[in-house]
């Protein structure tokens, strides 16, 4: 029965392999649109190169992207929630989201991994827009509650204690973390990584 | 696990005609799935450590300028893609020294690719298992110290 819904949720998530369309416009998010903190005004005024939402502190963004609501993960007490995978976004491919349809290229990826997402607002480059990790998010939500028959609750990931989900075939993961219950990173590991995840029950740096 | 080239090369054909049936060879047998990524997990810890001294240059500049990850997530993004070419091409590598002797190695790479996604710029926000940049530099050069002594002890 394992080896079939292993191979069900190999083909769930085989349909999110990312695809290529054509580079549009930056598009805003339109959620929270009539806050006057919200997330639509903060990712309106960086598409519009305003300063002023560049130079905002690091505790404003972080609440500006908070401001998205978690997602509960069914049949789980785990829940998404949107800071953890804002500021991991450049993971977002790896659950088939294309940057390009969000107003991003795999460039901005790759600079928020290089100097993380404050940084890439502070240096006035794109950040993801509300959409972007609100689609990030529901991509996490489904991909776990399609791999539940694979949690794994004694998994330590960047040194924390996690529960994951990891699809064996693909090597995708996702992880939350035990204190909390809220999602903590994921990715798609390599078979080198995964190999280790199955021998050691850990992903990264333990300490 | 030992390396096993004539293995490899039989699993991928046959992975390769399950694909071009549709199929997956996860379905036909997890077990000889599992074997393959072990062997291909090996090739890549492989070619991590052919690039030894790359990698000690390039967490050398890291450590002497400013905090930029790229370069590195670059190098071991590019040998992780190599040796998906490679195994789509049917091309193997003969080893100049089992493959296996260079998993303390790669896992120390992984270790130190992986430290990445903990850094946090800005201390206001860090959370507990995030790291600052003083303590991400001092995490770095800890590596970059087990990362020499590995390559002493396998030179001897």
């Amino acid at each position: 029965l394992q080896k079939s819904q292993a191979f069900q949720a190999y083909r769930l998530s085989n349909r999110w392999t990312p695809t290529q369309s054509n580079p549009g416009p930056p598009r805003v998010g339109g959620y929270g649109g009539s806050s006057s903190n919200s997330l639509y005004q903060f990712s309106r005024g960086l598409a519009a190169g305003n300063s002023e939402f560049q130079n905002l502190s690091a505790k404003a963004i972080e609440n500006a992207y908070k401001q998205l609501p978690s997602l509960p993960v069914t049949g789980t007490n785990f829940e998404v929630e949107p800071w953890s995978l804002a500021k991991h976004v450049q993971h977002a491919p790896d659950f088939g989201l294309n940057p390009y349809n969000y107003g991003m290229t795999y460039a901005d990826l790759q600079s928020i991994a290089d100097i993380g997402l404050i940084n890439q607002i502070r240096a006035g480059k794109t950040p993801p827009n509300a959409q972007f990790v609100k689609d990030f998010q529901l991509r996490y939500k489904l991909f776990t509650e399609s791999h539940l028959m694979f949690e794994k609750n004694n998994d330590t990931v960047m040194g924390k204690s996690c529960t994951s989900f990891k699809n064996l075939i693909t090597g995708v993961f996702t992880s939350f973390r035990n204190d909390s219950n809220n999602s903590f990173t994921g990715y798609k590991l390599t078979p080198l990584q995964s190999l280790r995840h199955d021998n050691y029950n850990r992903i990264g740096r333990n300490y | 696990m030992e390396y096993n080239k004539n293995l490899h090369l039989e699993l991928l054909k046959r992975s390769q005609k399950l694909q071009q049936e549709g199929k997956h060879l996860y379905e036909e047998s997890p077990e000889d799935f599992l074997k393959l990524r072990d062997l291909s997990a090996l090739m890549i810890g492989y070619l991590h450590w052919q690039n030894r001294e790359h990698y000690l240059e390039l967490i050398e500049e890291l450590l002497n300028g400013s905090i930029h990850f790229l370069p590195l997530r670059k190098k071991y993004t590019s040998i992780n893609r190599a040796v998906e070419l490679l195994e789509a091409e049917l091309i193997f590598l003969d080893p100049i020294k089992p493959y296996t002797k260079a998993f303390n190695f790669m896992f120390l790479i992984d270790d130190l690719i992986s430290l990445f996604d903990r850094y946090c710029s800005d201390p206001t926000i860090c959370e507990s298992h995030e790291l600052t940049e003083e303590e991400l530099r001092d995490s770095i050069q800890d590596m970059f110290i087990k990362i020499k002594q590995e390559l002493i002890i396998e030179s001897n």
